[in-house]
């Protein structure tokens, strides 16, 4: 029993970055309809540039966290202006965005290997303090991730709900070409759903690398975490893609306990095949007319 | 003239690869991400039949496309629910649940130990064994492939899947069951895809899941992205362009450290570049929706 507990907080604690993550994807595939592969990229460049900053120029972990996360919004506009901006002005499909979005990834990917190796990185080689919350034992930096998380996902989520250019940002996944009708700076608003997303995925990214360390190829896996958490929730609402990553966290932790670690991805795809059968809308998703789609 | 006759035989093997796959990418327009898995089912079940069984090579041969049209059958009849992105992650999923079963059910297919000591495949009583016999028979394989393949494309289904693709909604309402026709289209890709599984194993005489993963299908799709899908001669061209790239790497003297990542970059750009300036790849027909 009492393993079972310490997995399910281990779960929940993994969700709480899985929130920031699918909220990062979600964000770009909303607002932007734009399949958001070089997410993985993102994430990558965010966990190496923390990386740099923390263990090869030797800053404490705060102040090359808050770099990296600088770097990363910048980025993430690199890659809006540089990428998605020429192919949304040119009018291309989603699909050839999304195929141009996996070349970013295999380029950032790759470049990081040539400048850092493929070998595992780690920041930090010290032993973790850990308190006891509960019966359960949790490490500092665990606790870091889960309120961070949490508290991250949830003042995105309040933003959405009140302020106006992030109302906007929302609208604009519903009607983007009543966009620049109403008079409103696409291209502005564009530059801000990669800034947030950028900001979503690099909180995470820092605060994973600075646990386990991190490797050039580790972007996939969290990319598609997030995608599944995003589908599983239902694609249309900032509640259900939290929804989603936090059952999928849970459930991977959970397949620990029952099963073994190695089963974990299969459960994370099972959980999507079985959405998209069963609930194609996702979890709390709406079922949209023929022609809404 | 063995690392010649290796090229051909490895251009031979991908070249049936990017002609099954082009049914569904570029004749279907559903953009796979999981023709790895298919021909990772190919090869495990020759390696299984024929190490387990002693089955010769012309019999497990049809098991193994009949494995991967079973499976393409019943993946199609889940996944060809969605289309565009979702269909993308559908078969993400599917790769990924077939790589982490061929990875963790160790008891059937040694895990990641993988299978050695799968035998060569003998052909009239005539065991293939050196390189230029596999040379040989990769190509009598490869052409086999390609002739079901430009046999499909000229078929009345090929005219019946582009005008699917290129409107849906217009077919439909001429008669075209989109649904029966993908699954069709996704059957016969799945079980094409078996076939060079099978010349994979029997040549290299091991196997392992890492040569069946996501990056493997992502290679593959990409190979039909930068030559071009729809016909014939645009996977070809992508074959030819995207396995012969890293042997010219190899002469510009760059470390091999170096060098996977460098190739792995120009894909990358490359597949940029392609679809800002040509969608539909150097020789292709269809531009991905």
């Amino acid at each position: 029993m009492n393993l079972f507990l310490q997995l399910l907080g281990n779960g929940i604690v993994q969700g709480a970055l899985a929130l920031c993550l699918a909220a990062s994807f979600g964000f770009v595939y909303r607002s932007m309809r734009i399949f958001h592969i070089a997410m993985g990229g993102q994430f990558v460049f965010s966990c190496y540039a923390f990386y740099f900053f923390a263990v090869r120029l030797g800053w404490n972990p705060g102040c090359a966290a808050a770099a990296a996360l600088v770097l990363s919004v910048l980025f993430g506009g690199l890659i809006e202006l540089a990428v998605y901006r020429p192919f949304f002005r040119k009018g291309s499909s989603s699909g050839v965005t999304m195929i141009a979005s996996l070349g970013v990834m295999i380029v950032v990917e790759n470049l990081t290997a040539l400048c850092f190796g493929n070998e595992v990185k780690t920041v930090s080689n010290q032993l973790e303090p850990s308190v006891v919350l509960g019966g359960l034992r949790f490490t500092r930096i665990q606790l870091i991730q889960l309120f961070g998380g949490i508290a991250l996902f949830s003042g995105v989520g309040l933003l959405i709900r009140h302020v106006r250019c992030f109302k906007a940002i929302w609208a604009m996944g519903e009607q983007p070409e009543l966009i620049p009708v109403l008079g409103l700076p696409q291209g502005l608003l564009r530059l801000t759903v990669m800034a947030l997303s950028a900001v979503m995925v690099a909180v995470p990214a820092v605060l994973i690398s600075w646990d386990i360390g991190m490797d050039p190829h580790v972007g996939m896996h969290y990319l598609l975490l997030a995608s599944v958490a995003v589908f599983a929730g239902g694609t249309d609402r900032y509640a259900a893609w939290g929804l989603g990553a936090m059952a999928l966290a849970v459930l991977q932790s959970l397949a620990v306990w029952k099963f073994s670690a190695r089963w974990t991805d299969l459960v994370t795809f099972g959980v999507l095949v079985a959405i998209l059968l069963l609930r194609p809308q996702g979890l709390l998703g709406t079922r949209k007319r023929l022609e809404e789609e | 003239m063995n690392y010649l006759l290796h090229i051909c035989i490895m251009l031979a093997i991908y070249g049936m690869l990017a002609s099954s796959a082009n049914l569904l990418i570029g004749y279907s327009g559903l953009l796979t991400m999981a023709h790895a898995a298919f021909y990772g089912l190919g090869a495990y079940v020759y390696a299984l039949l024929s190490l387990h069984f002693n089955w010769p090579f012309w019999a497990t041969l049809p098991c193994a496309v009949a494995a991967g049209a079973l499976v393409g059958w019943l993946f199609g009849l889940a996944a060809l629910r969605f289309r565009n992105e979702t269909f993308v992650l559908a078969t993400i999923g599917f790769q990924m649940i077939v790589y982490v079963v061929l990875y963790n059910w160790t008891g059937l297919t040694r895990g990641p130990y993988g299978i050695s000591g799968i035998p060569h495949p003998a052909v009239f009583g005539c065991r293939i064994e050196t390189v230029p016999q596999f040379f040989l028979f990769a190509a009598v394989m490869f052409l086999i492939v390609l002739g079901i393949s430009v046999l499909l494309c000229r078929s009345s289904f090929a005219l019946s899947l582009k005008a699917l693709r290129d409107n849906e909604a217009a077919a439909q309402t001429l008669g075209i069951p989109p649904r029966r026709q993908y699954i069709r289209a996704m059957i016969v890709g799945s079980a094409l895809a078996a076939i060079p599984g099978v010349c994979f194993a029997g040549y290299v005489t091991y196997i392992d899941p890492t040569s069946f993963t996501l990056q493997e299908s992502i290679f593959i799709a990409s190979i039909l992205l930068v030559g071009g899908s729809g016909n014939i001669k645009g996977p070809l061209c992508g074959v030819l362009f995207m396995l012969i790239l890293p042997e010219v790497m190899r002469f510009v003297g760059l470390p091999d450290a170096i060098a996977a990542n460098m190739r792995e970059i120009i894909y990358g750009l490359l597949l940029i570049v392609l679809m800002y300036f040509r969608p539909r790849g150097l020789a292709g027909e269809y531009a991905v929706k």
